[in-house]
């Protein structure tokens, strides 16, 4: 009997240390990310990566859904725009505390916005060039200036510039914040190991405590595609953010793991020279003289010699989105009419031959110097062979060919936007004549009217209808042939409930729990 | 041994400045606007200005050099670009972390190394020696990243024995320490195991030819003795040689270890760092680094001397 006992307290004893292993693993959740982030400020940092550490610790004055709606978070409700749009009111959500305890009011909101704009080194600055004051109207209550009308504000607002920062932290660090950050957020800043590891904990002072479900998060850093899927395959990573589309299908196939694939809002494409000889604007535009850039036709050619699924099939597995504007279709902006142009050899030849290249053209396609991106590169050399086009593939690292690009030494670049939410940040600094991104130098005071127009508007309709004729104008006139967009994949095990993709693709943690 | 300790000193210190000019001016060759990589895609003109200026970056290279010399020789290796740490604090987290590693990684090579080396130099040209030699041909020829991540398949993935990545301090648990710097330290150790191996083996047969080791076995000396007392002492002597060079490149291997392992050592810390464009962190790693190499070849040339008095490091003209 007294073995019998024995054993059986044995096994009891297991279950129960079992049992509170699990539990205590069950309270902790590991989110692999693929790229260390930059310093923890949201006034200083850069980095994308850095934003999803934010979603958990730094929250905004608003708050994107699944659909890219724009909803109140740390605000009551959603900005109020008066005097012709120059006047934007704020209110603030009331009994929200920073991680330090202290309150989230308008005159801390004011602090945060002023230090956005103001401290030296700010990366936030240009994004809030528009503001040139911000007013405390009462303790719940700011009040932004704005130079002009400028509608995309919300949106703005719905990123790190519309983060606050506990003034008392940061008055005492000052631009060391980042090494000891505190904002609202659901979970508190409490570790950073560089290159490894970044540690939430649960925080005592957030306003809905019932959506942090687990006592911790651990960012950990996996530089590696493969090394972080052997991570996620081994347990020792729950979530795996950015899988890469050929393991995404192998995922699928296995099924053991939830993959979540959202459409993302940047987009790929292929960047051509039209008249940057010697610098994007403010410098002059110049003549190039290749037919590349001068002749519509030579462009047109181009676009019908790809055929964007099949690119999709063969570069990304299939997990990619294919489209033709810098919209992506995830977006309320979107317009649902618009149907991207099917591979047409034939016809693509006719324009070369019209263009009198009927004995085929050549020109240099810059690509970045990854396996994906030259990948991308040979295939549309492929398919551009067979219209007449002789493609020379120039691979460069990045930082090379960005350089490059702004100093109008590129024919044409295939290369990527990460986007924004508003439409504006996609598209207005590429394709106005001064814009600081036009590095094709691309100039029609049309498109640019149009553009401005849509800052100035703040009704959805109206600007949807703004950026469709603004678009039907820059797709003609193809100095960026859009090709895809990019899908944000994640990975983790089926019994993580309550995971939603966001088209930021950022990890959302809130509200997600185990099952 | 102080003459010989000045001119190797000297020498020393003029091999660290000239690595420390080459890097200093080589990360500054590397293509692309560091601006525009600290920055990032979406800096526009005024942002990529701030840093350029804040940084020094419009200034002759000279003069960026000297200024930063200055302040290293004073101490301060200046701060991280990227995340504001103090260099000297990035590298006071790293650098154990990277030592720790590399101890793990010569024990597991050492210990491979030195029986496998000497059973193939006792029994040359049997099917030990030859078992041996393939060994030691894997060991060199099989690539640090495909051994890690065949490691983690197996070890982790599909036995789950493991952990497949991570670092614990070793203060804070012992266990987890040793389990998660397991395999990298036999990935890292396996190809320093194969190079000691084959020195090893070479050297011993040489020695054990060697007129004194075959007075002692006809002293009558059994062959355990004549090794352990009078062969390995002397047949260790350029195996050590190559253990000191080697050790640099096990500072250049944890580069890719680290990076497969996950482990947040000075490896994956350069790494960043040279993709992230963060100077001060680069120039302040490599000067470390070299440093160390260089001190590590200063005291593998000393204990020559300790360890065979035969050998006098100064060569006067008069010893023989």
């Amino acid at each position: 009997v007294t073995i019998r006992l024995r054993y059986a307290l044995s096994i009891l004893l297991c279950v129960v240390v079992a049992t509170a292993t699990a539990e205590a693993q069950k309270k902790t959740l590991v989110i692999g990310l693929n790229q260390d982030p930059d310093i923890l400020d949201p006034t200083l940092s850069r980095t994308y990566v850095g934003r999803i550490i934010y979603t958990h610790m730094c929250e905004k004055l608003y708050e994107l859904d699944e659909n890219l709606k724009i909803s109140p978070h740390l605000a009551a409700e959603l900005p109020a725009f008066a005097d012709g749009g120059k006047t934007v009111t704020i209110n603030l959500r009331s009994g929200v505390k920073f991680n330090d305890g202290t309150p989230l009011n308008a005159e801390a909101m004011k602090f945060s916005l002023d230090r956005h704009r103001e401290m030296k080194g700010s990366s936030r600055r240009s994004e809030l060039d528009h503001v040139d004051a911000v007013e405390v109207v009462d303790p719940l209550t700011v009040r932004l200036r704005l130079k002009a009308p400028f509608s995309p504000i919300t949106a703005i607002l719905a990123d790190r510039a519309g983060m606050p920062v506990s003034p008392a932290q940061a008055k005492k660090l000052d631009d060391k914040f980042g090494t000891a950050p505190i904002c609202v957020g659901p979970w508190a800043f409490t570790e950073r190991v560089a290159q490894d590891r970044i540690v939430l904990d649960r925080s005592p002072h957030y306003f809905d405590p019932g959506q942090a479900k687990f006592d911790r998060l651990v960012f950990r850093i996996i530089t590696d595609d493969n090394v972080r899927l052997a991570n996620l395959r081994s347990g020792d990573i729950d979530f795996m953010h950015l899988v890469n589309p050929t393991h995404a299908a192998s995922l699928k196939k296995e099924g053991k793991f939830q993959v979540s694939s959202v459409t993302g809002i940047g987009y790929t494409g292929i960047t051509i020279n039209l008249r940057n000889k010697d610098g994007k604007p403010p410098k002059p535009a110049g003549d190039l003289g290749t037919p590349l850039a001068n002749d519509p036709r030579v462009r047109e050619a181009l676009e019908l010699s790809i055929d964007r699924d099949a690119l999709n099939q063969v570069v990304w597995e299939g997990q990619y989105t294919v489209g033709c504007t810098p919209i992506s279709p995830v977006s309320p902006f979107h317009d649902k009419s618009r149907k991207c142009p099917g591979r047409d050899v034939a016809r693509a030849k006719k324009l070369l031959a019209d263009a009198g290249l009927g004995q085929g053209y050549g020109f240099e396609l810059t690509v970045q110097n990854q396996p994906p991106a030259r990948r991308m590169g040979e295939v549309i050399q492929g398919m551009a062979k067979e219209a007449g086009f002789n493609i020379t593939l120039r691979p460069s690292e990045f930082a090379s060919a960005l350089n490059d690009d702004d100093a109008g030494k590129l024919q044409a670049f295939l290369v990527g936007w990460s986007g924004r939410v508003d439409p504006d940040a996609n598209i207005h600094q590429f394709h106005t004549c001064q814009g600081s991104l036009n590095t094709t130098h691309a100039c029609d005071e049309a498109i640019d009217a149009l553009l401005t127009r849509a800052r100035e508007v703040s009704d959805l309709g109206q600007r949807t209808q703004l950026y469709r004729e603004a678009g039907d104008r820059f797709g003609a006139r193809r100095n960026i042939i859009y090709l895809e967009h990019i899908n944000y994949i994640a990975a983790f095990p089926k019994n993580l409930k309550g995971y939603k993709g966001v088209p930021d693709g950022l990890v959302r943690i809130k509200g997600a729990s185990w099952n | 041994v102080a003459e010989f300790l000045i001119r190797r000193g000297f020498i020393s210190l003029v091999t660290l400045f000239l690595i420390t000019v080459i890097v200093f001016t080589g990360v500054r060759m590397i293509p692309g606007d560091p601006a525009r990589v600290m920055a990032g895609t979406d800096a526009d003109e005024s942002g990529l200005e701030e840093i350029r200026r804040k940084y020094g970056l419009r200034d002759p290279i000279p003069v960026q050099y000297v200024r930063w010399l200055g302040l290293a020789l004073r101490g301060d290796l200046g701060e991280s670009i990227r995340t504001r740490d103090s260099v000297l604090r990035l590298v006071g987290q790293k650098l154990p972390i990277t030592l720790q590693l590399a101890g793990y990684a010569l024990l597991v090579a050492l210990l491979i190394a030195i029986p496998v080396g000497v059973l193939a130099a006792l029994r040359r040209n049997t099917a030990w020696d030859y078992l041996a030699s393939s060994v030691s041909l894997c060991g060199v020829s099989i690539p640090n990243f495909w051994l890690g991540i065949m490691l983690i398949l197996l070890l982790s993935v599909r036995l789950r024995w493991l952990p497949a990545s991570g670092f614990v301090p070793f203060l804070q648990d012992p266990w987890a320490n040793t389990q998660r710097l397991l395999m990298p330290a036999v990935v890292l150790g396996a190809a320093l195991a194969a190079v000691l191996m084959r020195q090893t083996r070479n050297s011993m047969i040489e020695v054990l030819s060697a007129d004194y080791i075959r007075t002692a076995y006809a002293k009558g000396l059994r062959t355990g003795i004549v090794v352990f007392r009078h062969a390995i002492r002397n047949g260790l002597i350029p195996v050590i040689t190559i253990f000191g060079l080697q050790l640099g490149a096990l500072i250049g291997g944890a580069v890719v270890t680290e990076q497969i392992f996950v482990v947040p050592g000075f490896g994956r810390l350069i790494l960043e760092a040279v993709f992230t464009r963060d100077y001060p962190v680069v120039q302040g790693v490599v000067l470390i680094t070299a440093s160390s190499y260089v001190l590590i070849n200063l005291l593998v040339d000393v204990s020559y001397s300790l360890l065979n008095p035969r050998i006098r490091i100064g060569g006067g003209r008069d010893e023989r």
